[in-house]
C-alpha cells in the first residue's frame, strides 16, 4: 500500500476515525492500531506477516530474558540468540544471492567446475525487513546496556515494530522514543495533527512534483544512455540523482512523520537539509539521521569510535560505512558505495578542520559555500555507484558505474544524442532554491497560511490538491527506499 | 471538543465529500482523461456518429490484425449492399476493456448484428489487469469489480512467479484469497479515487487548449510524417515490414520460423496439461467472456469468438475450444495462410499482408452468418 495511492488515503483517514472514535480505550486503541498495521503490510504481501512476527517475538522473549537475568553470561547469551535470529532472517532474504553468487564465482575461478552452475534462488525480498530489524535490534541491545525497560505488553511491543507509518521505509524508531508515548492516554492535539496533515501534503507534492519529475527527466534518460549525454551530462545526473533520492525518502519520511503525528505519535526526524553540511561528518548527521544514529550507536562506538590513533580510527569507521552500504543494498555498487564514503568521511575527520559546528568558529561566508559545494559535489559522484545499484530504470551495474566513471574522467564531450529534458532541470532547480533557502520562508509562511484556513477550504484544497498530483504523477512511481 | 469534530477531522470529511463531488461531476466527462493514444482512440471510437453492422474488440492483435475498411468492402462484394463495420480494439485491452467498451459503444449506438471478440492463446494467458482499466471504468464497474475479485496477480512477473513455483505456503489458500481481494479493492479504489484527477486535468485542458483538444498534455506522436503520408495514400496507417520498426520487430518471427517448421506448426496440437478446464483460473477471461455473452444475448447480438493466432505458436486448448463454443460462436483463422513469415510483424501481432488476409477471411465468414 504505498503512501501515494488512492488506497492509502482511504485506509488511513479510516484509521485516524477509528483511531480517535477508541481514544478513551487505550487498549483499544493499541488494537486498533495493530490490526491497522497487519492490514497495511498484507498490502505488500500478506505472507511476510508472520515474518515480522517471528521477529518481533524473538526480541520480545530475548529483551525480557535479558531484563530478568543478572547473570553476564546469560544476558550475553539472550543477545547473541537475538542477533543470529535478526541477522540470520536477514541475510537470509537479502544477502543469501549475493554472498552465494560470488563465492561460487570464487570456487569456480579456482577450478570447482561445479560451483559455475550455481543458479540463484527464488528469495522474494520482504518489504521493510531492514527496517524493522534494525529496530527490533536496537530494543534488545538497549536492555541489554540497561537503558530500557522491557515493554509492558507484547501488544505494545509489536505495536513498536509494525506502527504502520514508518514500518516499511523508517525513521528507524528507538524503542525509547516510542514506547514511552504507548503509557500516555492518547490525547488530540489539534495543532499536532494539524502540523501532521500538513506534512504529509509537502511530502507527497515533494515526492511527486519534484523527485519524479527529476528522476523521469533528468536522472533516467542520463543512466540509460551515459556515452550519449557524456561528462557534462553524467555530472549533472549524479547531482540529479542526489537530490532524486533526497526529495525521494525524505518525502517518506514526511509522510511517516505526518501520519504518525495525526495518530498523537511523535517519530524521529530523518533528514536535516543534508546539502548544508559542511563535511562529509556533518552529512551523515543530516542524511538518514535514524540510520547513521543507529550504525554510530550500536556499530561505530562499540567498535571503539575513534579511538585512540587514527589507524583505529579508520577501521573503525571503514567498518562501520562498509555495513551501512551493504544495509543499503547486496551488492559490489554499495560495497563501493560505503567505503567511498568512509574514506570521505576519514580523510575530512582525520585531517580537516573539527568538524562539529560547536567546537569551530564560524568560518566566512566563501568558505562555507565552498566546503557546501565539495560535499556535495563528492556525495553526488558517489550516486554513479548507488543509483546503479538500485533497481531503478537503467541501472547498469558495477560495469555501468565504471564506464560512467571512464566518462567522466576522460571529459567525454557525449554523442550528440542526448535525451534530457528541461522539465527534470526546472524540477532541480525549484528543489535547489527550496533545499537552501532560509526555512522561515516558504515552509513556515506556506504553514501558517495552511493552518488559518477553515477545515471546507482545508478539504477543498486537498481534493484539488490530489486531482493535481494524480494528473502529474507518473504511474505511481513507488518510493525508492521500499526496495532497501 | 471531541476529536472527531476537530478542525482537521472535519478537513478530512470535506474532503472525502469533495472527492465524491469531483467524481459525479467526472461522471459527465466522457473518457475525459485520454492519458495516452489507446484512450484517445477508444474516446474517438465510441464518440463515433456513424453506426456499425460489425463491432471488432480486442487487444493490440486485433488493432493490427482487423482492417475494418476491407472488412467492409469484401463483404459488399460478398453480400452486394453496404457493411460497416468498427474495430474497436487498442494496444494492451484484456477482456475486461473488451467488455466496458462494447458497453460503452452500445450506450450510443444502436446494436450491430454481430460482434467479434478477441480470444486466443495471448489473450487469455495474463490474469492480471491492464492500466487503461482504471481510465476506462466508471464507478459501478469498480464496484464490480472488488464484488467479483476478477483479478488474481498484480503484473506478470507476480504471474511467471505463481506459475513457476505455485501459491506455497498459503494457509488452506487464506492468503492467496487475500491477496486478490486486496488487489481488486486496491484497483476499485483506484477508479473511485480518479474524480478529483478528472476534474484538474479537464480544467486544465480547458485552460491551456480553451477546449479545442480533449487530450491531456499530448505528446508528439512518433513517425508523424510516416503516419500521414500513410493515412494520405490508403487512409490506414501500418508499421510496413521493410521499416526499421518492422523489421526489428520481424526478428522474433525470424527466430520462431528457425525454430518451429511450417510443417510442425500446422499439425500441433495442445500438449500439456490443460490449465483453462481449471474452473479457479482465467477467472478474468472466463468472467468478462461470460458477461459478453449475456450482453450480447440480451440485445440480440450474434457473438463471435476470434481466435488470433500467434506465430507458429501454440494453439487453443481444449477446455478453451469447448469453452467459447458454449458462448458463441468460434472463428478459427485460416493458419495454413498465416504461418508464412510474411503474415507477421512479429510473433504476436499480423503485418499488413497477414491483416488484408485476416480481415477478407473475416468478411467471407460474415458473409456466410445469417
Amino acid at each position: 500500500m504505498a503512501f501515494n495511492s488512492t488506497e492509502f488515503v482511504c485506509f488511513f483517514l479510516l484509521v485516524y476515525f477509528g483511531y480517535w472514535a477508541l481514544a478513551r480505550q487505550r487498549r483499544a486503541s493499541i488494537v486498533w492500531l495493530v490490526l491497522a498495521s497487519c492490514v497495511f503490510y498484507a498490502g505488500w504481501n500478506v505472507k511476510f506477516l508472520g515474518l515480522i512476527l517471528v521477529s518481533a517475538s524473538l526480541d520480545w522473549i530475548c529483551g525480557g530474558a535479558i531484563h530478568r537475568s543478572d547473570s553476564p553470561r546469560v544476558r550475553r547469551a539472550w543477545l547473541a540468540t537475538s542477533l543470529i535470529g535478526n541477522l540470520g532472517l536477514l541475510g537470509y532474504f537479502k544477502y543469501f544471492n549475493f554472498f552465494a553468487e560470488n563465492i561460487a564465482r570464487g570456487l569456480a575461478a579456482a577450478g570447482f567446475e561445479r560451483a559455475s552452475t550455481f543458479v540463484p534462488w527464488d528469495i522474494v525480498l520482504p518489504a521493510g525487513i531492514s527496517f524493522y530489524t534494525f529496530q527490533t535490534l536496537s530494543y534488545t541491545f538497549d536492555i541489554y546496556r540497561r537503558q530500557l525497560a522491557p515493554a509492558r505488553t507484547p501488544l505494545d511491543f509489536f505495536l513498536f515494530v509494525s506502527f504502520f507509518p514508518q514500518l516499511v521505509a523508517g525513521p528507524i524508531v528507538r524503542a525509547t522514543d516510542f514506547l514511552p508515548q504507548l503509557d500516555t492516554p492518547a490525547r488530540h492535539d489539534e495543532g499536532r495533527v494539524a502540523r501532521g496533515l500538513y506534512r504529509i501534503v509537502t511530502g507527497l507534492a515533494k515526492k511527486v512534483l519534484l523527485a519524479d519529475v527529476i528522476g523521469k527527466h533528468l536522472v533516467d534518460p542520463v543512466f540509460a544512455d551515459p556515452a550519449a549525454h557524456g561528462a557534462q551530462g553524467i555530472a549533472l545526473g549524479c547531482s540529479g540523482a542526489l537530490f532524486q533520492f533526497y526529495l525521494d525518502f525524505s518525502a517518506y519520511s514526511d509522510v511517516a512523520i505526518g501520519a504518525a503525528a495525526c495518530l498523537g505519535f511523535e517519530l524521529c526526524e530523518n533528514f536535516e537539509r543534508p546539502f548544508l553540511a559542511q563535511s562529509i561528518s556533518d552529512f551523515w548527521r543530516r542524511w538518514h539521521m535514524s540510520l547513521s544514529n543507529w550504525f554510530r550507536d550500536y556499530v561505530f562506538l562499540p567498535l571503539g569510535g575513534r579511538g585512540a590513533h587514527r589507524l583505529e580510527f579508520l577501521r573503525n569507521l571503514m567498518g562501520t560505512m562498509l555495513l551501512t552500504g551493504l544495509w543499503h543494498g547486496a551488492g559490489w555498487n554499495y560495497v563501493i558505495w560505503g567505503l567511498m564514503h568512509g574514506v570521505f568521511t576519514f580523510v575530512g575527520a582525520a585531517f580537516g578542520t573539527p568538524a562539529r559546528r560547536e567546537e569551530r568558529a564560524a568560518p566566512p561566508l566563501w568558505e562555507r559555500v565552498a566546503r557546501r559545494a565539495g560535499v556535495f559535489g563528492v556525495v553526488a559522484f558517489s550516486m554513479l555507484f548507488f543509483r546503479n545499484g538500485t533497481l531503478a530504470e537503467g541501472n547498469r551495474g558495477l560495469a555501468g558505474s565504471l564506464e560512467m566513471l571512464r566518462l567522466l574522467c576522460t571529459l567525454s564531450p557525449g554523442t550528440g544524442a542526448a535525451v534530457m529534458s528541461s522539465a527534470g532541470l526546472v524540477a532541480l532547480c525549484v528543489a535547489a532554491l527550496i533545499h537552501f533557502t532560509p526555512r522561515a520562508w516558504p515552509h513556515e509562511v506556506l504553514r501558517a497560511r495552511w493552518l488559518a484556513l477553515p477545515a471546507v477550504a482545508q478539504g477543498l484544497c486537498l481534493c484539488l490538491f490530489a486531482g493535481t498530483l494524480g494528473a502529474l504523477s507518473y504511474a505511481k512511481a513507488p518510493f525508492i527506499y521500499f526496495q532497501f | 471538543m471531541s476529536p472527531l469534530r476537530s478542525k482537521s477531522s472535519l478537513a478530512g470529511l470535506w474532503f472525502l465529500a469533495f472527492c465524491a463531488l469531483a467524481l459525479a461531476v467526472s461522471q459527465h466527462f466522457e473518457l475525459a482523461l485520454c492519458a495516452d493514444a489507446r484512450h484517445a482512440t477508444l474516446r474517438e471510437l465510441v464518440r463515433a456518429e456513424r453506426d456499425a453492422e460489425v463491432v471488432f474488440v480486442g487487444s493490440s492483435q486485433t488493432a493490427r490484425g482487423v482492417m475494418p475498411a476491407l472488412f467492409d468492402q469484401r463483404a459488399k462484394e460478398l453480400l452486394g449492399r453496404d457493411v460497416r463495420s468498427v474495430n474497436l480494439s487498442t494496444f494492451g485491452n484484456a477482456r475486461h476493456i473488451s467488455y466496458l467498451t462494447l458497453e460503452r459503444w452500445l450506450e450510443r449506438h444502436p446494436s450491430p448484428s454481430v460482434v467479434y471478440v478477441e480470444c486466443g492463446v495471448l489473450s487469455d494467458v495474463p490474469e492480471y489487469p491492464h492500466k487503461t482499466l482504471t481510465r476506462f471504468g466508471k464507478p459501478l464497474d469498480a464496484l464490480a469489480m472488488a464484488w467479483e475479485r476478477p483479478y488474481e496477480f498484480i503484473d506478470g512477473r507476480e504471474f511467471v512467479r505463481f506459475e513457476k513455483s505455485g501459491a506455497g505456503f498459503d494457509m488452506g489458500g487464506i492468503f492467496h484469497a487475500w491477496s486478490v481481494a486486496q488487489l481488486n479493492v486496491d484497483l476499485a479504489l483506484d477508479v473511485l479515487g480518479r474524480g478529483p484527477e478528472d476534474c484538474v486535468r479537464t480544467l486544465a485542458n480547458f485552460a491551456l487548449e480553451r477546449g479545442a483538444s480533449p487530450y491531456w498534455m499530448p505528446g508528439e506522436p512518433k513517425m508523424r510524417a510516416e503516419i500521414a503520408r500513410q493515412v494520405e495514400e490508403r487512409g490506414y496507417f501500418r508499421i510496413e515490414l521493410d521499416s526499421a520498426e518492422g523489421s526489428e520487430a520481424h526478428r522474433s518471427v525470424e527466430k520462431q520460423a528457425a525454430a518451429v517448421s511450417y510443417e510442425r506448426a500446422l499439425a500441433a496440437e495442445w500438449k500439456g496439461s490443460d490449465d483453462f478446464a481449471d474452473p479457479a483460473r482465467f477467472r478474468v477471461t472466463r468472467l468478462y467472456a461470460e458477461k459478453l455473452a449475456r450482453l450480447c444475448r440480451e440485445r440480440g447480438i450474434r457473438l463471435v469468438f476470434l481466435d488470433q493466432p500467434n506465430f507458429r505458436g501454440r494453439p487453443l486448448r481444449p477446455a478453451q475450444i469447448a469453452f467459447y463454443r458454449s458462448l458463441g460462436e468460434l472463428f478459427l483463422q485460416d493458419k495454413s495462410v498465416l504461418y508464412r513469415e510474411e503474415s507477421f510483424l512479429d510473433s504476436g501481432h499480423l503485418s499488413v499482408a497477414g491483416a488484408e488476409f485476416a480481415s477478407r477471411a473475416l468478411a467471407e465468414h460474415f458473409a456466410t452468418l445469417k
